[in-house]
């Protein structure tokens, strides 16, 4: 009987264990394969970069760039670059790195860091020395100098063509120069007009000023004495008046929206001069008249870049031409802003579409680097979509690539204003090389002009004069 | 007659030796490093060039440029002004000093303390401090004119060619008068005390003395502080260029934002050699006749 | 005798009235900057302008030590400026003597060649100095920083000691060398203990140059690590944006080393080791 049951009979307890068994089996298996599956999702750096297809180039953007190529051997890829001393941003700056440094652990991302008023002397004496690092920081007033030099790598083999379609192009008509990229622009600053919303609707101003002529009219409406103690308390213009590119460069912008320039090449690649165009004298103008109208906060000629954020970010003015960055500042040192400010687009001589300036900057790869495809790698790892946000939520910098642009961040919010000052007409300014002397007469010309001694048409005739001048020493 | 003459001529060429050998070491050191900077300026200034791989000769060509320009000028005599009155206002506030901390009076040792601050400031903190103590808005010093009633409407002292002249003097004067005075106080430890107490028996007042005894005792220390100061203060840079940037309109734009502004901004270097070339020039007869001068009169 | 008393009186009014202006003036600015390293950004620009903070706060001075490694550029500062005063103030003042002392072909060429690398703006020396130490190797290097403040200050130095040995009656050293001294001896026993006070005033004159130097440091040094004072300062200075606060109180850091250094020095400047000790 015992040689029947085992031999035919499994016991139900078998059975049972047999089916707890498989169960328990298929149960631990199917749990470890959706393990199996889920790690690579979290681990996405393990996954070998994409192969390229024929998509389009926007369409790769988004988390690719995060895998990056790394080099064999330990490499160290040497950054000079300003952001990185700067708060808030330099925390994206060694935010980047840190993560490229994650990605490829035999990389060391080392940062030179220069503050951003001496980067001219470090960066030419560093090339003339033969000593640039791998990656240098790119400013558009560079650009002459660059290209005297021939300090850069072109970054369109280096980059590839499909990816370089995927900036703006308005960035790349800048940084394009004799069919080579320059350098990789990386966020832009375009200028329109900052202004406090509280303090614009407490005025009960209702729209934004088209011309020159109302946007005084606006100034002269927010200029108020709120405790009626006999002093302002509030002016209507946070105006930039520093002898240097902060200053001259918003009365050019003045000058650009009144129909004239300063200097720029004509076609037949000869440098002409602007300031003998009526643009240019009503722009002189509206700065002398301006000060006139008591609109602006005394010290006119002192108020440099961080002094005029200061006056819009404690509520003495209300409006100021300038970038988004502006608001980043503002909002940095005194969080109680965020939400009080915005943009609207540069008034214009007679309502035309108003012309900006970008503004922008990127990083560059020097000619004499030995680490050119680790350079390239770190460019578009920067630059991927994610990492590029995080640095315009710090500093309101609109990006250069398209499919960040697009981004909901970007867009919305408090730079509203000034992405759409995109939309409009953008200027560059030439790579003549003296250019910052013909800044400089910009500058002497509105100086002059608050002295209240000479008359607008004759400081630009001065202007043209010298300007004139500067184009026959040079040439 | 003639071994005294013989002994002359080798205790001349001891002499020289020796004078040689304690020169040396600073001799060497100069050459090596400020020598060939400066041969590499006057080269460039005879070139247009990237300063990298593009040379091209152009011989005089900047010299004329600038030998031509009244801005040049210009900007010339604001600097010889703006030189000017800082030196000669650092001499005056510094030698004040020095003699009266000299004095064996209570409290002179901290007073000396005191003096000497401005001069640990580094420059651009000088420039920041003062710019924004003389700001309209946010400044002290309309603050301060306003709480007393003086003025009713902000003073923009910056802001006005003459005033803002004065105020840049007068940062300057306040961060320069020390090492003067430092100067003084050496030099004054040097002068005999003999001889102010025979000038005190012959009747002679404080003043008597000070005109009598320590100006010519102090004449070697004031012939350098005054070349020094003057090419100092003739090239300088950083407060000025911090506090107004050159203007307003021109008023306090001194040589030196020139040439930052030539070899910096616009690249064009040989125009900035130059200039330099120039300066150094102008310079070096300035200190000729200093040296000519107060020679004649320590003597 | 009644005239020099109430001479003495009105000097002595005079004297202190002059300097506590001037210790007025000094202050001023002091106060305005200790005031601004205590307070925060938000209130940075409130108006009516506070001199005396309402609610001060040492969170700039904190984060000079947290959030820069300023320990390590005042170590850097430290040293390289002291080797440099070293170097250059022995150097300067051998060469100071030589000059005074002795008449040697060629001396008043040696004057007029150290004053004249004087004359010439820095700003053009920056880029053919970069290329020597590049040639060196010494580039973002201490060392390499060390060497070019010397050179910027041995001529200064030097004409400064050559006029204090000026000032020293050379009839000592007459006196000395027929008691048998040799020229070294001379100098060492009788006439450098008498230079003090001049030595004194370079020093400091040396030290000051070195610490508050910023272009060519900047130029030069490109590791964090190296960096000195006078860069962690100019940091806090953004083309955008002022860190005031921090900007302050590192200014304010910065001053302490000088003010002691002053502090050392002084005594030369104030006793003799040098008075008294001449004969006419």
């Amino acid at each position: 009987m015992q040689l029947t049951r085992t031999r035919v009979g499994i016991s139900r307890k078998a059975i049972a264990a047999g089916i707890a068994t498989a169960l328990l089996i298929g149960g631990i298996g199917s749990i470890s394969a959706e393990a199996a599956t889920k790690k690579p999702v979290a681990k996405v750096k393990k996954k070998p970069a994409a192969k390229p297809a024929a998509k389009p180039a926007a369409a790769k953007e988004l988390n690719e760039f995060l895998t990056p190529t790394c080099p064999a051997k330990p490499t160290t890829l040497t950054i000079a670059s300003a952001v990185i001393l700067e708060k808030p941003g330099g925390l994206a700056d060694q935010g980047n790195a840190d993560n490229f440094m994650k990605a490829c652990p035999n990389v060391k991302v080392v940062f030179i860091g220069i503050p951003s008023n001496n980067l001219p002397e470090k960066l030419t004496t560093m090339a003339i020395g033969g000593n640039l690092p791998d990656m240098y920081m790119h400013f558009t007033s560079f650009t002459g100098k660059a290209l005297q030099m021939r300090i850069f790598e072109d970054l369109i083999p280096l980059l590839g063509q499909d990816y370089v379609d995927g900036f703006d192009p308005l960035f790349l008509g800048e940084a394009i120069q004799g069919g080579k990229l320059l350098w990789a622009p990386w966020v832009a600053i375009p200028m329109a007009v900052a202004y406090r919303k509280d303090l614009w609707e407490a005025a009960g101003i209702k729209t934004f000023p088209k011309t020159w002529d109302e946007f005084l009219d606006v100034a002269k409406k927010l200029t108020v004495d709120t405790d009626k103690d006999g002093k302002m308390d509030q002016y209507g213009w946070a105006m930039v008046g520093t002898p240097n590119g902060s200053g001259a460069g918003r009365f050019h912008s003045v000058v650009l929206n009144s129909g004239a320039y300063n200097l720029k090449e004509d076609t037949n690649g000869k440098f002409i001069s602007g300031a003998s165009l009526k643009g240019y004298e009503t722009a002189l103008q509206l700065y002398g008249d301006a000060i006139k109208a008591g609109v602006v906060p005394p010290g006119h000629t002192t108020t440099g870049y961080p002094e005029a954020s200061a006056q819009l970010a404690t509520g003495k003015a209300v409006m100021m031409v300038t970038g988004p960055h502006t608001m980043g500042i503002a909002v940095t040192q005194n969080p109680s802003l965020k939400g009080k400010l915005g943009g609207f687009p540069l008034p214009t001589a007679n309502g035309a579409k108003p012309i900006t300036t970008l503004g922008q900057h990127g990083y560059a790869v020097s000619r004499s680097s030995k680490n050119k495809d680790l350079a390239a790698s770190y460019i578009k790892f920067m630059l991927s979509t994610k990492q590029i946000l995080v640095y315009n939520e710090l500093e309101y910098r609109l990006p250069s690539r398209l499919k960040a642009q697009a981004d909901p961040q970007v867009a919305g919010g408090m730079a509203a204003g000034f992405v759409g000052a995109l939309k409009g007409n953008v200027w560059s300014d030439s790579t003549a090389s003296f250019l910052g002397s013909v800044s400089k007469v910009d500058y002497d010309a509105y100086s002059e002009m608050f002295l209240g001694k000479k008359t607008a048409a004759e400081l630009a005739k001065e202007a043209d004069v010298k300007i004139k001048k500067l184009i026959a020493d040079n040439a | 007659m003639k071994s005294a003459f013989a002994k002359k001529s080798a205790f001349a060429k001891r002499e020289s030796r020796s004078g040689m050998i304690f020169t040396i070491p600073a001799a060497l050191i100069m050459l090596g490093l400020v020598v060939y900077p400066m041969l590499y300026g006057f080269f460039i200034s005879t070139q247009k060039s990237n300063l990298i791989d593009k040379w091209e000769f152009v011989g005089a060509k900047y010299y004329i440029q600038l030998l031509t320009d009244a801005e040049f000028f210009g900007t010339l005599k604001t600097t010889a002004i703006f030189a000017g009155c800082v030196v000669i206002g650092n001499l005056f506030v510094g030698l004040l000093l020095a003699v009266l901390v000299n004095q064996k009076i209570p409290l002179m040792n901290i007073f000396k303390v005191i003096l000497m601050l401005p001069w640990l400031f580094p420059e651009v903190v000088v420039a920041l401090i003062w710019k924004w103590l003389f700001s309209p808005l946010f400044g002290m010093f309309n603050y301060v004119l306003f709480s007393l009633d003086l003025i009713d409407a902000e003073v923009d002292v910056l802001g006005q060619p003459g005033t803002a002249f004065a105020g840049v003097v007068f940062v300057c004067i306040w961060k320069g008068y020390p090492i003067v005075m430092l100067m003084m106080m050496a030099g004054m430890k040097n002068i005999p005390h003999e001889r102010y107490e025979a000038a005190a028996i012959d009747g002679a007042n404080k003043w008597q003395q000070f005109l009598n005894v320590t100006l010519p005792g102090l004449m070697p220390v004031l012939l350098v502080a005054s070349i020094l100061e003057t090419a100092w203060w003739f090239k300088h840079f950083t407060i000025v260029w911090l506090m107004t940037g050159g203007g307003p309109a021109g008023a306090t734009e001194l040589i030196s934002v020139d040439i930052y502004l030539q070899a910096f901004t616009n690249f064009n270097f040989g125009r900035a050699a130059a200039e330099s070339v120039i300066i150094l020039f102008l310079l070096m007869v300035v200190s000729f006749i200093y040296s000519r001068v107060l020679r004649d009169e320590s003597q | 005798m009644a005239g020099t008393k109430t001479n003495t009186i009105v000097t002595r009014i005079a004297t202190y009235s002059i300097l506590i202006i001037m210790t007025f003036l000094i202050f001023v600015p002091i106060f305005w900057m200790i005031s601004t390293s205590l307070k925060t950004e938000a209130v940075m620009f409130d108006t009516p302008i506070e001199l005396i903070p309402s609610e001060p706060t040492l969170e700039s001075y904190k984060n000079l030590w947290s959030a820069y490694p300023f320990l390590t550029y005042l170590r850097n500062s430290i040293f390289v400026v002291s080797a440099a005063t070293f170097f250059s103030v022995s150097i300067s003042t051998i060469a100071g003597y030589g000059i005074s002392r002795f008449k040697f072909r060629g001396r008043s060429f040696y004057m007029s060649f150290l004053l004249a690398t004087q004359l010439f703006p820095s700003i053009m020396l920056l880029i053919p100095y970069y290329k020597t130490f590049k040639t060196l190797n010494l580039l973002d290097s201490l060392y390499g920083l060390v060497i070019v403040y010397i050179s910027f200050t041995i001529p200064f130095c030097t004409w400064m000691m050559r006029g204090y040995f000026n000032g020293i009656s050379k009839d000592l050293d007459q006196a000395a060398s027929i008691d048998g001294a040799n020229r070294i001896r001379v100098f060492r026993s009788v006439i450098l203990p008498l230079a003090w006070p001049g030595i004194a005033a370079t020093a400091i004159y040396a030290f000051i140059a070195g610490w508050n130097e910023y272009l060519f440091a900047l130029v030069f040094i490109n590791t964090t690590e190296r960096k000195t004072v006078s860069l962690g300062i100019g940091q806090l200075i953004g083309e955008y944006r002022v860190l005031w606060n921090e900007l302050m109180a590192a200014a304010f850091f910065a001053l302490v080393p000088m003010v002691i250094i002053f502090i050392f020095f002084n005594r030369y400047l104030v006793d003799g080791l040098a008075a008294g000790a001449v004969k006419e």
